[in-house]
């Protein structure tokens, strides 16, 4: 079954990015098609972050360029600009404002808001009254990580951009996530991409999986086709799970020789 | 291996010294061992040149100040060392070590207690100097220790020192009676007893309340995020007003305005409100209490002495409308990942206007803040002085305090590291020095009173021209949010 | 005619099977047991992706899969239902879905260097225990 067909929604050439002489990112290359769902997978520490603030123009990258809808990402237009949705790692911003207040805020600042939606999202991810009307910097981690979730799907993203999103909620939490990603987001061919360490949650709701790798993607591809064993380049590998897979991407290089993939 | 009985010393001073050791475990800073070298320079220096005029006791007391120097900055970082180190589950599973913490913390103190009065030479210093030591432990060790004891005791250094602040002269017959020896003795032995159980106190051994205290604590004594944390939160009076600023801003956003409420409710112009107010009501608090003490205790106060501190207070005023604009830097710095979200809004622009229209709103703060504090300042001298003259050298004052605050308002704030806080520093200095040779120049050819209304005119234009090149700086910069990512 | 929610089928995460195969093979395993009848309705794409938080794409590909196979068969504008030509219970069909399960014991067998016999003995007695 063909992927969405289309020009690259995000496209990044040859992104390097440098901190002190440490190389994050080392001749990225990277392209997103339109409606694609794909997980980015690393280690801690290898970036990851870094490679998607590069993607939305938050960093600038030492070298190479990136384009979203076919634009420079430093000239984004406004109205691109109203059509990304980002969950950042940090998910107490604006924690001085209770979540009705932080929304308001957000809401004046997109011409296109969901608010029914938001509405609909509060109430069913469990902020009754009382909690609306807290501050966020009073909420637990969880309660802020879906507020933060809820804030990125108000305008209805075509991009949406997800780091780490899920990290301190428990697997209710996650399925209720993963079923508002599967039922709205995806439904309405919206591009995702997201990058987390909970692996049950990417093969559920991933259609392609990236891993970055000494900072480049050391290996991009369908879900279903890396767990039976492609690797691209007519090498084949034996079928196996997602988080076997992860180990022989990630792991050292003796290791991949021994499983008969090329390092 | 049990050791002997006998050597129940040699164990202490062991485990003091092991506990020592990690508690002073610190990275070597470079302001640490420049303000280090400095000292030792200075009062060895004095020492040695006491020395060669063979003062002998200057001398010693010289190099007895080196020591206690060392012994304080130590003893002070202990203290906050060793609350860390005291927490719920080590007190519980290493009562020992909490043991000789507070032997530690207490021996410490002693030692620098006596130590200072002996600097003095004279008893009568003792109650005072363990007071001062013991509020200083604390406070560099928590910062807010919620204990009764404590606050009798930092009510006690306060009333101590209420003289020195306040300089009016005791009633003679109450000054003799606090400086005699049983009174002497009577605050020595009461310092000792509430300072020992205080630092017994602030040592708990575990248990929820202990948990509890040290969850406070942590915020206080700060991860990063926790410190960040507080640097956004809300004023106690001002939240009110940036909560209404923030409603009335959704309804008609406007770019700018919307961009500076990513930095929060201490980076937003009503931050002042409280400030401003604050300075204000103490101000006319301690007028009130002079007029008071004059009017129910017959106390004089020397015509010279209110105006000195309306003075002293006034100037403190004219600083705070010179440094009105540093939170609005700090603010910058500490909210990357809100100014990150707002990049990504369609509202906020593309690059090359968003720079602008943030400028825009940072002049505007940064005007509204100086104006303010400038505004409050004039306000009360005209109530309390209504002399022309004080009036226009205040607004001089201010007027070159503007530079001040206009000096690093706007900029290239993408660097992770602006341009040099020592060569502004510098660059002002030598503008304001420049600016008072002017005048004075001027006030010579054209009369004295040129001087004040001189020196005020050229600190506007110095205000503009500086506001001027910061603008430019920035516009010509890439965008500002997120702050500090480049370089 | 039945109408089958979503609730009939349930993945696996973290094993070596994609989940469209996992799928493929609970849907071929339901139809030769008879439970999923001849004209029987199958639940939609999307609700099978929101009851099991799955992407869309995935079922719609194991779907296409069954469909090219034969199984399920789609009905304009109404779906997918389960294909005419399904008859439940041909042995030999059925045992060919026990095929993958067999491959895997005889994988281990072949590593704990068991002989034929020795296995095909074993598992006579474990179908005469599951009785």
């Amino acid at each position: 079954m063909s992927s969405q067909a289309g020009s690259p929604l995000v496209r990044m050439s040859s992104v390097s990015k440098f901190f002190g002489s440490q190389r994050v990112l080392d001749h990225l290359d990277w392209q997103i098609r339109p409606g694609q769902v794909i997980g980015l997978l690393g280690r801690n520490g290898a970036g990851k972050s870094t490679l998607l603030e590069c993607m939305l123009g938050l960093r600038e990258p030492d070298g190479g360029k990136v384009t979203l809808f076919d634009e420079d990402v430093r000239t984004l237009s406004d109205a691109r600009r109203g059509n990304i949705g980002y969950v950042p790692q940090a998910s107490e911003l604006f924690d001085w404002l209770t979540p009705t207040q932080m929304l308001d805020y957000f809401k004046a600042m997109y011409p296109r808001w969901n608010a029914a939606k938001v509405d609909g999202l509060l109430s069913r991810w469990g902020f009754n009254d009382t909690l609306r009307n807290k501050a966020i910097n009073k909420l637990s981690g969880g309660e802020q990580q879906r507020l933060s979730i809820i804030r990125a799907l108000a305008h209805d993203p075509a991009l949406l951009v997800l780091d780490e999103p899920v990290s301190s909620l428990d697997p209710l939490g996650r399925r209720d996530f993963l079923r508002e990603l599967v039922g709205d987001v995806i439904e309405r061919g919206t591009t995702v991409v997201f990058s987390t360490h909970i692996l049950s949650d990417l093969e559920r709701v991933a259609f392609d999986i990236a891993f970055l790798k000494d900072g480049r993607i050391a290996l991009q591809g369908g879900i279903d086709a890396l767990l039976e064993g492609e690797r691209g380049a007519g090498v084949r590998a034996a079928p196996m799970s997602l988080e076997d897979l992860y180990m022989d991407v990630m792991g050292d290089e003796s290791r991949d020789l021994a499983h008969g993939v090329a390092p | 291996m049990i050791a002997a009985r006998d050597d129940a010393w040699g164990d202490a001073w062991d485990e003091y010294g092991r506990i020592w050791r990690v508690a002073m475990v610190r990275p070597k800073r470079r302001r640490e061992i420049v303000a280090a070298a400095f000292i030792v320079l200075a009062f060895g220096g004095g020492a040695v040149v006491t020395a060669l005029q063979h003062r002998w006791e200057w001398s010693a007391r010289l190099l007895g100040a080196v020591v206690l120097f060392w012994l304080l900055f130590s003893w002070v970082f202990f203290m906050g060392r060793s609350l860390q180190m005291n927490s719920p589950a080590n007190a519980r599973l290493m009562p020992r070590q909490r043991r000789r913490l507070v032997q530690m913390a207490l021996g410490g103190w002693l030692a620098l207690s006596l130590g200072f009065t002996a600097m003095f030479w004279t008893w009568r210093m003792f109650p005072p100097v363990a007071l001062y030591a013991l509020v200083l432990g604390t406070f560099a060790a928590s910062k807010r220790v919620a204990d009764a004891v404590f606050r009798l005791l930092v009510l006690g250094a306060l009333c101590t020192a209420a003289p020195l602040l306040a300089s009016f002269p005791l009633p003679d017959a109450l000054a003799a009676l606090l400086a005699s020896p049983p009174a002497v003795l009577a605050a020595g032995a009461a310092v000792l007893l509430l300072g020992a159980r205080h630092i017994a106190a602030i040592y708990p051994d575990g248990g929820d309340r202990h948990a509890d205290a040290r969850a406070r604590m942590q915020a206080l004594l700060g991860s990063g995020h926790a410190r960040h944390a507080a640097a956004k939160g809300k004023g106690w009076l001002s939240g009110a007003f940036y909560l209404a600023a923030l409603k009335r801003d959704c309804r008609a956003p406007r770019p700018g305005t919307m961009l500076m409420h990513a930095l929060g409710p201490q980076g937003h112009w009503t931050a002042w409100i409280a400030g401003v107010a604050g300075l204000t009501a103490l101000y006319l608090a301690t007028r009130l209490a002079a007029y008071a003490a004059h009017r129910l205790f017959g106390m004089q106060f020397g015509q010279g002495f209110l105006v000195g501190a309306s003075t002293v207070a006034l100037a403190s005023m004219v600083l705070l409308a010179a440094f009105c604009n540093v939170q609005l830097g700090r603010q910058l710095r500490s909210t990357r990942g809100e100014q990150a979200l707002l990049r990504l809004t369609p509202l906020a622009g593309a690059a090359a206007l968003f720079n602008r229209r943030l400028a825009a709103a940072l002049l505007k703060t940064g005007l509204v803040n100086w104006m303010m504090a400038s505004a409050a300042l004039l306000l009360l001298a005209l109530l309390f002085h209504a002399n022309g003259k004080v009036l226009v050298c205040l607004a001089a004052l201010c007027c070159a305090a503007g530079q001040v605050a206009m000096a690093r308002l706007l900029g290239d704030f993408s660097r992770e590291s602006r341009p040099g806080l020592l060569e502004s520093c510098i660059f002002l200095v030598l503008i304001l020095a420049a600016e008072v040779l002017v005048a004075w120049a001027m006030a010579r050819m054209g009369g004295w009173r040129l001087f004040w209304p001189g020196f005020g005119v050229l600190g506007l234009a110095g205000s503009v021209a500086l506001a001027v090149r910061g603008w430019k700086t920035m516009l010509a910069a890439p965008s500002s949010f997120p702050a500090g990512r480049i370089g | 005619m039945t109408n089958h929610s979503a609730s009939l089928f349930s993945i696996v995460t973290g094993s070596a099977e994609p989940i469209y195969r996992q799928l493929v093979e609970q849907v071929r395993r339901l139809v030769a047991a008879g439970q999923l009848a001849p004209g029987d309705e199958m639940p939609s794409v999307r609700d099978i992706a929101q009851a099991l938080a799955l992407n869309p794409m995935t079922v719609s590909k194991a779907y296409s899969l069954l469909e090219m196979e034969g199984v399920l068969a789609r009905r304009r504008g109404l779906g997918m239902i389960v294909a005419a030509a399904n008859v439940p219970g041909q042995p030999a069909e059925r045992a060919e879905l026990l095929r993958p399960a067999l491959e895997r014991a005889a994988r281990e067998a072949r590593q704990l260097e068991l002989d034929p016999d020795t296995v095909l003995t074993l598992f006579a007695t474990i179908l005469k225990e599951a009785k």
